[in-house]
């Protein structure tokens, strides 16, 4: 896309300056408008319509009933408790490995750095790679967590047969990802607080734990509140993983909403329901969205 | 008692890392076991034997191709992305274009459940006839990268100071001069993460992959589940197409660490 340099003088500066902007912006923007924004428009249009595509029969105006169905629809309600779960219990997971490694690797030593790189792996490693050893990882009967938990005394843990497990091992797997990502969040975090306040702290007596609970902590706050809110947001949209490891099983054990409606939409191709599921969704997320800018804006 | 206390430490850090290593340790592991050899009890936990036919087979067979196609996606998503999103973000970092919401938005685009666009555009490019091709699944990873990439590298243009950019219209240059010739190469360090971000993610996408592709374009995250889909799972083909997958990417991010850390909690933490 050639942008050329503008030949006519124009009226004034400020006017050519927001004329370059929009050049420089529209491939851009046509891009998001084209294959986001239209897309997201036409699926709502898509959410009131009863359409099978398996079906070959043209697409139906239903008005507001596939979203009355969602609301009184079990699986979907199954659907958003799995989701809560994945999402409070990933979060809780992932900030206490995050924040105990942040921790650990705090002060300067020496070969830091390198065990912050090898930390830091498992955030780029496909989900979809991650699901399949943790598959085999987690095998009820063969695979090595349970030989060592056995070797440890403690019994095997049905991981990916029984429904609760199957939820807690999907929340590890995932976690494992993306503790290193809260960690290097905290470690920011812990970067900025000014040595002064510790110190003083330390001649005022306290000791190390106290220092943390009260002085460190507090001052963490809102960086804990941002980096819960950003991980919910992601295992929202939590889908690889699942698919790889459970499928959303055992039955509809690890079903998140994200899961739902890719099975409604891509499997049984009820794109109207699935459109209205995902619409669902959607704002879901815009309330998380929403309420992390409120706290981002908060801080600054 | 300071002893004992970085005794501890060590011990921590220690197990710390070996829970982070092990789960790559058993995908090379079972790189090197064959049929029969993964379900045993007890678990196997040395390799039988070292040998690369794995690796040779599954570039042979459906690897070859993915690992191709992964290229190929993920490298054009990524000059798409750096592109348009290097021009966009010029433009939001010098002259505010659209203003302080409009980057909200992008960032609400960012974070938006990818089965709600997915599934609206799967019909669009079923009509289209952009399903299954190297420009349908391009243009959709793009989409959800370019917010990011816009984000991000207007973060690093607002670094460079505006008197820099200000000389050079002085000396008689143009906007678009002082675009390409200043700010660009001033840029270096945030292209630089931009591009590595992107190219990971598209690397590493799975939904849209899956969703869009049938049998033309298979990238490698669409070709591992499917070598699960048959009777019989070659699993040691499935981790060494696997870590095919995830060492590029594992080499790339130790080399740009720096870019990784800054790319990772740019948002989360100002800069």
């Amino acid at each position: 896309m050639a942008i050329s340099t503008p030949v006519q003088r124009p009226r004034s500066k400020r006017q050519a300056d927001r004329r370059f902007a929009t050049l420089l912006m529209s491939p851009g923007l046509l891009v998001i408008l084209l294959v986001c924004v239209f897309p997201l428009a036409y699926g709502i249009v898509l959410s009131f319509h009863k359409y099978e595509l398996a079906l070959q029969v043209p697409m139906t105006f239903v008005g507001l009933q596939n979203y009355l169905k969602v609301l009184q629809d079990p699986r979907f309600w199954n659907a958003a408790k799995i989701s809560a779960f994945m999402v409070v219990g990933g979060a809780a997971v992932q900030l206490v490995l995050g924040f105990g490694a942040a921790l650990l690797v705090n002060d300067s030593f020496r070969g830091r750095s390198a065990i912050v790189s090898l930390l830091l792996i498992p955030t780029t490693i496909a989900p979809v790679v991650v699901g399949f050893v943790f598959r085999m990882i987690l095998n009820d009967r063969f695979g090595p967590l349970n030989h060592i938990l056995n070797l440890l005394g403690l019994s095997s843990v049905p991981w990916l047969s029984n429904p609760t497990a199957a939820v807690v091992a999907i929340i590890l797997a995932n976690g494992w990802e993306w503790f290193p990502f809260v960690m290097l969040v905290i470690l920011a975090g812990l970067q900025s607080v000014p040595q002064e306040l510790t110190d003083a702290a330390m001649v005022d007596g306290a000791s190390g734990w106290q220092r943390f609970w009260r002085v460190t902590l507090p001052l963490l706050q809102p960086i804990v509140i941002v980096v819960v809110l950003i991980r919910a947001i992601e295992d929202l949209k939590l889908f690889d993983i699942i698919y790889v490891t459970t499928g959303g099983g055992p039955g509809v054990a690890t079903q998140t909403m994200n899961m739902y409606a890719y099975q409604r939409g891509f499997v049984f191709f009820s794109i109207g329901y699935a459109s209205a599921l995902s619409y669902v969704q959607l704002v879901v997320t815009l309330i998380l969205v929403r309420i992390l800018f409120s706290r981002l804006n908060a801080d600054r | 008692m300071r002893r004992r206390a970085f005794v501890v430490r060590a011990a921590v850090i220690a197990v710390l890392l070996l829970v982070t290593l092990f789960p790559l340790y058993w995908m090379v592991l079972n790189s090197f076991k064959r049929t029969g050899e993964f379900f045993t009890d007890p678990p196997t936990f040395v390799p039988p034997r070292l040998d690369l036919k794995a690796y040779q087979e599954a570039l042979q067979y459906t690897g070859g191709k993915g690992l191709q196609d992964s290229l190929i996606v993920a490298t054009s998503t990524m000059i798409l992305s750096v592109g348009l999103g290097s021009l966009g973000a010029y433009a939001v970092a010098r002259y505010k274009w659209g203003g302080k919401n409009f980057i909200l938005l992008l960032l609400v685009i960012q974070m938006l459940p990818p089965v709600s666009v997915a599934l609206p555009l799967f019909i669009l490019f079923d009509r289209l006839k952009l399903l299954d091709t190297y420009q349908g699944l391009i243009v959709a990873d793009t989409v959800f990268n370019l917010p990011y990439a816009i984000w991000l590298l207007q973060g690093f243009f607002q670094e460079i100071p505006i008197e820099v950019e200000e000389a050079a219209m002085v000396d008689g240059g143009s906007r678009w001069q002082v675009f390409t010739r200043i700010v660009l190469p001033l840029s270096k360090p945030g292209l630089v993460a931009v591009s590595f971000f992107t190219f990971i993610f598209a690397w590493n996408e799975f939904i849209l992959a899956f969703i869009f592709s049938r049998s033309r374009v298979t990238p490698l995250t669409v070709v591992i589940p499917a070598m699960v889909g048959s009777d019989t799972i070659l699993w040691e083909r499935v981790y060494a197409t696997s870590l095919v997958a995830i060492v590029p990417v594992i080499i790339l991010s130790l080399v740009l660490q720096r870019y990784l850390v800054r790319g990772l909690t740019f948002g989360a933490v100002k800069g």
